[in-house]
């Protein structure tokens, strides 16, 4: 699947190194001296390695645990995003990694010991419920067959059950959490849009319909689930079309599970916003967005508020508002 | 367009004949064929001549930021057959210990090796690498011009612990570059397909030129033109710029002004 996978020198012995690599014998294996050698160096194009993406091995040796963005969370009062991967499996046309990446390799942080020592650390430091987003930079579960992310942070979390793990995916790589004890303070959030703009602009990624039949898979089984639908997207007719995609939804997702829902325009800040025009200056999706505000690019005031208002409505129709969030600039 | 390096006419002749490049443009000490889309320089060995003659070509392409680059060329290699080709997928600078990374492609089957270039022809072969004498010097200089997905080195085995250096001769040299013709084919037409992958999205919206040659623009104003007209093109395919209305505006000021009221009129939704 890997034309190439780079390795970092100093983790070349690395258990995790050795059995990934062991998975693709036909790749070339490239030992380099640190991660950003190649993923952070100049001259590269976005588009062209999203077509033939290399994999890169790596250790990750500082700001593994990062607070979030004053406007992101889900009504705690803490919360931490933290990053094993970077860069997800799927290319949505309105994802802001590949405006903020100058490669579109993927990165795998292979030392999740010490990503669990700083969580463990911004626990006790705390000392108060944690919110803890794993899919900041990449889809939580796509890779999970190679990185065993879950296999590892889930019985970890589990020694904290005062403190959440959010799972963001739109992933159908399911089968881990199918086979062990769903934990409590695990929420397995779904990124969600109408099937017609999921087919044209969330390339690569599984169907509206195959994220609900995983939802309800894991739902059966007892699992927290999330629904987020970021970004909602303007497009002509909108009012019919996410008055269908909700009714659709809710009619597959058993409120009883349900830990929570967000709501998120499109938006972008305005420097990944001019990058991935840059990269797909055919897109109309950038076109519609505007400058609102001195770093971030959505839509204009009126119709940002009409569109949130109009969805929001709606999902209430669905959940209580204790349960719904809105999620503001990127 | 692929830009093509080598150091020797031996190195260059099986590609000068195969893709029947006429020379044209030699200057002293650097002879340069090309045909419609590939020019290809014989610059000398060693990483100076190597990046004077990526400097000229890139000048001769008229500095397009989507052409490819190529050098290939012969290696060494410690235990490696004469005669076996490689793409390069890490380079090594031995006097400074830089290093280059090759974006592979996927896709074609062609074995890869790293490479260290050396001031000096390597006698001793090290395990590991190809040796060579250019290639640092081409990759850090034709990253200059380019993106790091159209820069690519092949070099075909020419001495060995078994062969050393000091056997090549030029007769050799061709037979061994003309044993791999159909691989260097392979890569060259990889990278023309990225090349034109790059150029297209790229391209300079329609009216562009149209528009620059009718009014003078300063330096912003083309870079605003160039906005607006990109906007215009996302957002309403069917719309064009050249309207009666515009080409009755007295200067370019107006002309974005223009351009901007037009684009606040549109129904800012995408239809799917």
């Amino acid at each position: 699947m890997f034309s190439s996978i780079y390795v970092e020198h100093d983790i070349m012995n690395h258990p995790r190194v050795s059995e990934i690599c062991r998975r693709y014998p036909n790749s070339h294996i490239i030992e380099c001296t640190h991660y950003g050698e190649i993923f952070n160096r100049r001259s590269q194009n976005f588009r062209l390695q999203k077509n033939n993406p290399s994999l890169i091995l790596a250790r990750k040796n500082n700001k593994r645990v990062m607070e979030t963005p004053i406007s992101y969370g889900l009504g705690g009062k803490n919360n931490f995003y933290f990053s094993h991967m970077l860069n997800c499996f799927y290319d949505c046309r309105y994802c802001f990694l590949q405006g903020m990446y100058r490669s579109a390799f993927y990165v795998l942080f292979v030392n999740y010991e010490d990503f669990m020592i700083d969580i463990d650390t911004a626990i006790k430091d705390t000392n108060d419920e944690c919110y803890f987003f794993s899919g900041y930079d990449c889809d939580s579960l796509a890779f999970e067959p190679v990185s065993l992310f879950t296999e590892s942070f889930l019985p970890f979390f589990s020694r904290y059950p005062n403190s959440w793990l959010e799972l963001r995916t739109k992933s159908t790589q399911i089968r881990s959490l199918l086979q062990r004890d769903p934990i409590n303070n695990c929420i397995v959030a779904y990124s969600l849009s109408p099937s017609i703009i999921a087919d044209k602009i969330e390339n690569k990624a599984p169907s509206l319909e195959n994220r609900l039949a995983a939802i309800q898979k894991l739902q059966m089984l007892g699992w927290r689930v999330g629904l987020r639908f970021d970004p909602i997207i303007l497009v002509s007719d909108y009012q019919s079309l996410y008055a269908e995609f909700f009714r659709e939804v809710f009619s597959v997702v058993n409120p009883d599970t349900l830990h929570s829902v967000t709501l998120g325009e499109f938006r972008l800040p305005t420097a990944f916003h001019a990058n991935m025009t840059k990269l797909f200056p055919e897109e109309p999706l950038f076109g519609t967005v505007t400058q609102t505000s001195k770093n971030v690019v959505t839509y204009s005031l009126d119709t940002g508020t009409q569109l949130m208002d109009y969805c929001r409505q709606l999902v209430l129709q669905y959940v209580p508002e204790s349960q719904l969030f809105t999620q503001g600039s990127a | 367009m692929i830009n093509i390096i080598t150091a020797l006419h031996c190195e260059a002749k099986p590609v000068i004949d195969f893709f029947r490049l006429k020379e044209f443009n030699s200057t002293n000490g650097l002879r340069v064929f090309a045909n419609d889309d590939i020019c290809l320089a014989v610059g000398g060995i060693g990483k100076s001549c190597t990046i004077a003659s990526t400097a000229y070509m890139h000048g001769l392409s008229k500095g397009s930021a989507n052409t490819a680059w190529l050098n290939m060329g012969i290696a060494g290699h410690n235990s490696h057959a004469l005669g076996k080709g490689f793409l390069v997928n890490k380079i090594t600078d031995a006097e400074s210990g830089q290093n280059w990374y090759p974006v592979m492609p996927g896709g074609l089957k062609i074995p890869s090796e790293k490479l260290v270039t050396v001031t000096k022809p390597e006698g001793q072969y090290p395990h590991g690498p190809l040796y060579d004498m250019e290639a640092s010097g081409f990759f850090s200089t034709a990253a200059r011009f380019t993106t790091v997905e159209l820069i690519h080195c092949f070099k075909v085995v020419s001495d060995n612990s078994s062969h050393p250096a000091n056997t090549i001769t030029k007769s050799m040299v061709i037979d061994l570059i003309g044993g791999q013709l159909s691989t260097i084919k392979q890569v060259i037409d990889y990278m023309r397909t990225l090349s034109a992958e790059a150029i297209s999205a790229g391209a300079e919206p329609i009216e562009y030129r149209m528009l620059l040659d009718r009014w003078n623009f300063s330096a912003y104003q083309k870079h605003e033109l160039k906005k607006c007209l990109r906007r215009i093109e996302m957002i309403d395919h069917i719309h064009t710029a050249l309207s009666p209305e515009i080409l009755a505006l007295d200067n370019a000021g107006d002309v974005i002004k223009h351009l901007n009221t037009l684009i606040a009129s549109f129904p800012m939704r995408i239809s799917i």
